[in-house]
């Protein structure tokens, strides 16, 4: 899977979700944090599908050359 | 008186008186004039050798004796009294020994003697180990280089070269053209396996050849020279004499024998049709071999490959699934539904109220779910706790 550096791998990814969603559940952060802290978890589900689905892709993709290869 | 005279005169011009020297020298000179060289087929009698190089021997028959003198050099092996020989060489008369003939070559003569002869010095060549098995060296199959020794002019030869060609392509074959019978046969044929045996670069096989013929024919082919040049070849010999029934000892000295000079091309190459055959049969066999494993290994590896594939989408889809569950949590976090419960977020110059530090006459902004509203603060209360009863 290609990766800039600017661009988190799935494991990054995941891990900031992991902390948006702390920090969203503690009772410290305020309504404007919880906001954005809500629309860059909303930014991250919706990367990270893109990436389960770019993943799919390949795996499908690799799948079907290496079958066609086979034969 | 005149006619004893006479007769002395007439004694005196025919009779010659010579002295003894002059005499042997004479004869000598008339017997070369007469016979200079004679063959003399006879039984052989008081066979003697001496000082290991001298061989005095008799031929006779009913009626008649004569002497013979030569060199062991002339022997064509062991000889027992009472053997037919037949002796080439030339009448002399010696100074002191008498007359006797000097030996030029001596060959057994009549199918019994020559087998008699034959018999004797494979008897002593045996003792010698000329036959051993242990000595009998390999021959490179196909050998490149062809050492042969045999007559140009011979059906033998013809048959093998024919038979080789047939049979293998790309064979050198060096021939040495040699009589295969009579007198000189053995040492010509000698001389030729020496001749390939002197070469710097040693030919792969040596080859000596004869079609059939008379055990006389044969001779050559069992006379001791002709077996101990054989069997002293630095190059392997193959040797292939007469017909399957005749076994002459030089093929028993050589390294293999083959029963005709045509068994002798069948036994030194293979035939390329079988070779090709076979190449063939074994590319088949490899190519059917080959695409079974193959086919094995793909379905193997299909296999492999399925399981890989399962194995990440299970991965991913139970990602896919822990997504989902981060979106649900995330969706029941977000401030915006708690406010469409009907709560409101209360801000002052833009910054949320959390604590009591409004004081009456400031401007407010109250944020609900679909409007915000603009207020002025008209009193400011601790809040007192609600005790539920």
């Amino acid at each position: 899977m290609p990766k800039s550096s600017q661009e988190k791998n799935y494991a990054e990814l995941k891990d900031e979700l992991d902390s948006v969603m702390l920090q969203l559940q503690s009772e410290t952060t305020d309504v404007d944090a919880a906001l954005k802290l809500y629309q860059r978890g909303l930014e991250l589900v919706q990367k990270i599908e893109e990436y389960l689905k770019t993943a799919e892709n390949t795996v499908k993709e690799l799948k079907a050359k290496f079958e066609q290869d086979l034969k | 008186m005149v006619r004893r005279k006479d007769l002395t005169m007439l004694d005196n011009s025919t009779a010659i008186e010579l002295g003894v020297s002059e005499f042997v020298l004479i004869l000598n000179q008339t017997l070369n004039i007469a016979f200079p060289e004679v063959t003399i087929v006879g039984e052989l009698a008081n066979f003697r050798v001496s000082k290991n190089r001298w061989v005095y021997f008799d031929l006779k028959d009913e009626e008649a004796t004569v002497r013979f003198f030569g060199t062991v050099y002339n022997l064509p092996g062991p000889l027992e009294d009472g053997m037919l020989l037949k002796v080439r060489g030339q009448p002399r008369l010696h100074n002191v020994y008498g007359f006797s003939v000097n030996v030029a070559s001596i060959q057994p003569a009549g199918e019994g003697s020559i087998r008699k002869a034959a018999d004797l010095l494979r008897i002593q060549l045996a003792k010698e180990g000329l036959f051993d098995e242990a000595r009998k060296r390999s021959i490179d199959y196909p050998p490149k280089r062809i050492a042969l020794v045999t007559s140009k002019q011979s059906a033998a030869y013809a048959d093998f070269i024919k038979i080789l060609q047939a049979r293998w392509r790309g064979l050198d074959i060096s021939l040495i053209d040699v009589q295969v019978q009579g007198d000189i046969a053995s040492s010509q044929i000698v001389a030729a396996i020496e001749q390939f045996n002197a070469e710097s670069d040693l030919a792969d096989v040596l080859v000596l050849i004869r079609g059939g013929g008379s055990a006389e024919d044969l001779a050559a082919f069992s006379t001791e020279q002709v077996t101990r040049a054989v069997a002293a070849s630095r190059i392997p010999t193959l040797v292939a004499i007469g017909h399957e029934i005749d076994l002459s000892l030089a093929e028993m000295a050589s390294d293999q024998r083959a029963s005709t000079p045509s068994n002798a091309a069948e036994l030194l190459v293979p035939d390329r049709k079988d070779v090709v055959r076979e190449l063939h049969s074994i590319r088949a066999s490899l190519s059917y071999l080959g695409s079974q494993q193959i086919s094995l290994a793909r379905n193997q590896l299909a296999g492999q490959l399925d399981a890989l594939s399962q194995v990440t989408e299970h991965l991913i889809t139970q990602q896919k699934t822990s997504i989902d569950t981060y979106l649900q949590l995330l969706n029941a976090l977000n401030p915006l539904s708690i406010l469409r419960r009907g709560y409101g977020i209360i801000r002052h110059n833009g910054a949320i109220i959390k604590s009591n530090n409004l004081k009456a006459g400031d401007m407010i902004e109250a944020e609900l779910a679909s409007f915000v509203l603009s207020a002025s603060v008209v009193k400011t209360n601790s809040r007192k706790r609600i005790h539920h009863a």
